[in-house]
Order: structure tokens, then C-alpha cells, then sequence
């Protein structure tokens, strides 16, 4: 286990209880309203590269029991700031993490790696919180499925577009398949695996 | 915030991060019934402890809960349960079905439309819709993993030989997006219909058996039937006696030793906010 360094360690939420709330329920309604963009409250102050949303999904959702993998970018400052706040193991491969975190969307580590979880267990799947530039409603990705009234679209800058050939492969495996964020600033956009992505640009 | 020395929403955070992944993966797969660590409620399983156990994960100072149980919120269960909020989370509660962001229910969906950002929190006694079919888990896991449902259309279809109709009357089985097969807790069919592409998010909670599954916003909800059997509700040649309303799930109420009974609405905000527009209206 590596040593944390305590020096100039970042502070997490103010309040531990009641910001992972309402950092959990912003989360909550992103992945219930996939498309739609939400705003976080309630931000820790994370060492950079880690941006203060990704930190503030991790500090509410991860502990002792979910093995992180970070991207090459987040080593270091970052997994001491999450292990401090959140007590998380630094996961052996991308495989065995429950989340995985990137720091820059154009980055990716190879998304066929992940764990999409079995028939019989599609929930151990992993989490993706995925940093990118720019979140926005409007023209850019259509997306329908459960949570979706008709269509959304929605763009997104900064992020590899072998990011949406991943999304199309892993609405394939449904129930198997992994559950992204997407965020930058105070914006969080969920997609979860039931998402479907329309192949015509809107 | 003065929470009667109890943490926040009474669960320690640990357990309560928990439960958060585990909802966060039920709205992920809908309709498949997510394990959970159980933890041990001040009430014994029965009484709500999945739903309560759901709503403590999720609930927040700003909420406002309503707790109703078989429609009404003014029974035993209800009541209890939003005290248990009010003292360990401190939060607003509210019988009006417009007014709640989270509504905790046991066995009905209000009559008054839900609206997008309001969840919905089912108690959930059995949440496994093959269990009296299939007694043994690895089997019924297999069967959702198969997506191998001809069991259930077997019972259906035995009904028909048996009665001339489908007689399950609650706790009808539905499929939720074309997938998974889910049990929508012992709510009468009457309230199936409400549950497809409903706008509010819908969480099931069953302590006992240790599942969390859920139903996103939006989301289609079908019940089993048969082309030449389509799936009905019930209907009723009554209307509610104390509020007239011909749309509404009625309760069955014996008045007197001779046989003397009277329909009333099983949802008492909605018949109470009936009565109130009758009479205002009666009186101009």
C-alpha cells in the first residue's frame, strides 16, 4: 500500500453527510433522465487534474468496498486525495474496478477491459465517470431509451468518438454493459446502459 | 439540524453509500432485482423495511414526504413511518400527493398523476415474480439471465382453463422494457397501467429478501396477457360513496352485522380533496 502525503492535502465535502446526498441525488436523476444535463450543489475542492465533479461522484459513492481504477493522468495527487476521503483501493487492473475514473475524455483506456458483469450478475458491472470539455443540450448525440421522453440530444466536447462506438456495442450486451458520467464544471450527464444512440446527427 | 441523535435518515453513511450504488444500478437495468446488505430497521420485516430503507438512502432535508399505505395515509404503517422520518431526518411531510417529492407506498399508486422529479418508494414483500413457480434463487436467476419466462405464461394460461379469465387480481406480473420480469408488489391490477411511462422514477424496496429494483422515468411497462386474452382492470358498477368519483380503486367497507356495506376510495387524498371541491361547490 502506498504511503498518502499528507502535505497539501485537498479538502473534501463540508459536509460529508448531507453534500453526498445531494451529490447522490443529482447522480440518481442523471441516470434516471439520461440526456438531460444536471448541476451539482455541493463541490469538494479536488487537487487538479481531478475536477471538482468527478471528485464530488466519488466522494459520495465510493468507499472501502469499490476498488478504483484512475487513468494514467489521475495518478498520484488524485488517488491520495480518494483514499484519504474515501478509504477506496486503487484496483490491480481496469477489470476488477468498480468505478473507473478518466481524467480527459480524449484519453480513454481500452473500454472492451472493463467489467461489464455476467447474466446472472449484471449489476457487478463497473461505473465510468469520464472527465470531458463541454456539456450542452442541444444538436450533437440523439438519444432515446428508458428515462427518455421520445428523443434528446445532446453534445459533448472532449471525449474520443471511440467512446460512442463503445456506447453502441454496450447497448448490445444489455443487461450487461457499463453506466457512464459525463462531466465538467457543476455538469453531470448520465448515461446508463440502456441508452440508445441514434446513428443520423440531429 | 436536530435529527434525535440519530445519524441523518437513521442509517450510518457506509450503509447508505450502499444502497446508493445499489439504486444507482437498479434505474441502470430496469426491472432486475439488484442484492442488497439488509440492514436491521427499528420495525420487523413486514412492515416496510425495504421501501424504508430505499427512502432513507435517498431522502434529503429538502424533501417532502408522504407515506400512504393500502391508498390511505392516515393507517397504522403510514403513520409510523413518516414519524420515523420526521424525528431521524427532520424532514416536511404532506398527505398531498402533488405537494411530496418522495411518496412511500405500500400496495397502490396514488390516483393523482405523479410529475417528473417525484419518486415513487414501493414496500415490496416477495419481489421475485417466479418465486411460488420456482422456489429455488440459482434457478430463477438463470430464468431472468435466459430471459426463460414460459412458466408464467403457463400460470396465466392455466388460470384461463381453469376460471375463463386471467383471475390474478394484484400483484400482476409485468415486463418492464421488453426485458426483465417484474413483480410490481401486491398493488391491484387497477394501478398497473399507471406504472408505464410514468414520469416519476419508481423504486422497489424488499427488506426481507434483500432486493432494490426500480423503473426509470419514461419507461414501458407491460403487463402479461394473451392476444385473445388482452390484460384488463377491474371496474366497479359503484362510485365512491363519500366522494362520488367513478375512476377511482374502491374499498370494500361492511357498515353492519346485516350485510350493509358501502365503495369508498382507497386513496384518501384523493377522495378527501374530492369532498373538499363538492362541498365548496355546494356551497356557492
Amino acid at each position: 500500500m502506498n504511503q498518502i502525503t499528507l502535505q497539501n492535502l485537498a479538502p473534501g465535502f463540508q459536509d460529508p453527510q448531507l453534500d453526498s446526498q445531494l451529490v447522490f441525488r443529482t447522480a440518481l436523476q442523471a441516470l434516471a433522465r439520461p440526456g438531460q444535463i444536471q448541476t451539482l450543489d455541493r463541490l469538494p475542492e479536488p487537487p487538479a487534474p481531478l475536477g471538482a465533479a468527478a471528485a464530488a461522484l466519488a466522494l459520495a459513492l465510493c468507499d472501502l468496498e469499490t476498488p478504483v481504477a484512475l487513468s494514467e493522468d489521475l495518478r498520484g495527487a488524485t488517488f491520495d486525495y480518494l483514499a484519504f476521503h474515501t478509504g477506496a483501493p486503487l484496483a490491480a487492473t481496469v477489470g476488477a474496478a468498480s468505478f473507473v475514473l478518466v481524467g480527459n475524455g480524449n484519453h480513454l483506456p481500452d473500454l472492451s477491459a472493463i467489467d461489464f458483469g455476467d447474466a446472472e450478475d449484471p449489476e457487478r458491472a463497473a461505473t465510468l465517470i469520464i472527465q470531458v470539455e463541454h456539456l450542452e443540450a442541444g444538436p450533437g448525440q440523439r438519444l432515446r431509451g428508458p428515462g427518455i421522453s421520445g428523443h434528446i440530444d445532446v453534445r459533448v466536447d472532449g471525449i474520443a468518438d471511440a467512446f460512442w462506438d463503445a456506447l453502441k456495442l454496450n447497448r448490445k450486451r444489455f443487461p450487461l454493459g457499463f453506466d457512464t458520467f459525463l462531466v465538467t464544471g457543476r455538469s453531470v450527464l448520465g448515461l446508463p446502459r440502456t441508452v440508445i444512440l441514434d446513428a443520423e446527427e440531429a | 439540524m436536530n435529527t434525535g441523535g440519530y445519524n441523518f435518515a437513521y442509517l450510518d453513511e457506509q450503509t447508505k453509500r450502499m444502497l446508493r450504488r445499489t439504486i444507482l444500478k437498479a434505474v441502470a437495468i430496469p426491472g432486475y432485482q439488484v442484492p442488497f446488505g439488509d440492514r436491521e430497521m427499528p420495525m420487523p420485516h413486514g412492515w416496510g423495511t425495504g421501501g424504508i430503507q430505499v427512502t432513507a438512502a435517498i431522502i434529503g432535508p429538502d424533501d417532502v414526504l408522504k407515506v400512504i399505505d393500502q391508498g390511505a395515509d392516515d393507517t397504522t404503517n403510514a403513520v409510523s413511518i413518516r414519524k420515523f422520518f420526521a424525528k431521524t431526518a427532520g424532514v416536511a411531510t404532506t398527505t398531498r400527493t402533488e405537494d411530496a417529492t418522495i411518496v412511500q407506498t405500500r400496495h397502490r399508486i396514488p390516483e393523482k398523476p405523479l410529475h417528473e422529479g417525484q419518486i415513487l418508494v414501493y414496500q415490496v414483500p416477495i419481489p421475485e415474480p417466479l418465486r411460488w413457480l420456482e422456489p429455488r434463487e440459482t434457478e430463477t436467476r438463470k430464468m431472468h439471465a435466459l430471459s426463460e419466462y414460459g412458466i408464467m405464461h403457463v400460470r396465466l394460461y392455466e388460470d384461463i382453463a381453469t376460471h375463463g379469465r386471467i383471475a390474478t387480481s394484484y400483484d400482476y406480473p409485468v415486463q418492464v422494457n421488453d426485458r426483465y420480469m417484474m413483480r410490481p408488489s401486491p398493488i391491484p391490477k387497477f394501478d398497473n397501467p399507471k406504472m408505464d411511462m410514468n414520469p416519476a422514477l419508481q423504486l422497489f424496496g424488499a427488506g426481507r429478501e434483500k432486493r432494490i429494483y426500480a423503473v426509470p422515468p419514461y419507461t414501458k411497462v407491460k403487463s402479461l396477457d394473451f392476444d385473445d386474452y388482452p390484460f384488463e382492470v377491474q371496474s366497479w358498477d359503484q362510485s365512491c360513496a363519500l366522494c362520488g368519483a367513478g375512476d377511482s380503486f374502491l374499498d370494500e367497507i361492511i357498515t353492519s352485522d346485516r350485510g350493509d356495506r358501502m365503495f369508498v376510495c382507497s386513496d384518501s387524498d384523493y377522495c378527501q380533496d374530492r369532498q373538499a371541491a363538492r362541498s365548496k361547490e355546494a356551497a356557492e
